[in-house]
């Protein structure tokens, strides 16, 4: 642990309280957060320029055909489904699924990076 | 318990007194992502068998963690649980799952193993991951 932190506790919780568990802070400077660096939308097979210089780490959810509804991650390998959405150090590619296509996808392109 | 003290920290162009939470950078009111460890390295993938690689947190709960790993033959980096093949762009498969193997370890697996098998095994694999401090299930909930 840092001689010096920021922490900030989830209500109901003692910051300064040794006893305190990681988990119960909403924030502490030892644990680093995920920091979204942009959000591309796809809305076909395609790619994007992210222009971070790096293969950056990323989260993404996908938009159902029925409008409104959205699922998280790849499909399962039994359903056949491939990788989604991958990256390298300038672009982010949408490989939409050949077996159950989506209306779109949501990525979000974090600043940390993959290689190091 | 009712909230007498937190920190608040708005969006440019927001109000830390009245607008939404969703309009905040930071709320102490709701609970953020927050990375307990993470991990670089190269494993070694053989052609048929599961190359497993174990990281024990010690957290003594099972946390959400993000494994991603790159293919070799394109230098594309992927999430795991993925199945890269053809269909994004290479010519043998690779494959990665999770599971916990206890409170406080988890294993990542890497396999080579499909219609389309490596064309030299083994082959080094590329991977990153982070294990977060927050529980996959039960944070917060009380």
């Amino acid at each position: 642990m840092s001689e010096y932190v920021l922490a900030i506790s989830r209500p109901g919780y003692d910051a300064t309280d040794p006893a305190t568990e990681r988990k119960d802070f909403v924030f502490h400077s030892d644990n680093i957060t995920f920091k979204i660096a942009k959000v591309l939308h796809f809305t076909s097979t395609s790619s994007q320029a992210h222009g971070l210089g790096y293969p950056p780490s990323f989260l993404f959810v996908r938009e159902r055909t029925t409008p409104g509804q959205y699922d998280g991650g790849n499909d399962g390998y039994e359903l056949g489904g491939s990788s989604t959405v991958y990256v390298d150090s300038t672009n982010v590619y949408y490989n939409d699924s050949v077996f159950n296509p989506r209306s779109s996808c949501y990525v979000f392109v974090l600043l940390d990076p993959l290689n190091e | 318990m009712a909230e007498i003290f937190g920190v608040r920290i708005s969006k440019p162009g927001k109000n830390v007194f009245t607008d939404a939470i969703k309009d905040m950078a930071l709320d102490s009111r709701v609970n953020m992502l927050k990375v307990h460890m993470a991990g670089y390295g190269t494993q070694s993938v053989t052609t048929a068998v599961t190359a497993n690689i174990d990281v024990t947190h010690n957290l003594g709960y099972r946390p959400i963690v993000y494994f991603y790993f790159e293919h070799p033959e394109n230098d594309r980096w992927h999430l795991s649980p993925a199945r890269v093949d053809s269909t994004t762009g290479t010519t043998w498969d690779l494959l990665s799952a999770y599971d916990h193997q206890s409170v406080n370890t988890v294993r990542f697996k890497l396999y080579d193993g499909g219609v389309d098998p490596m064309p030299s095994s083994p082959t080094n694999v590329n991977y990153k991951y982070f294990i977060l401090v927050d529980p996959q299930a039960g944070a917060w909930d009380e």
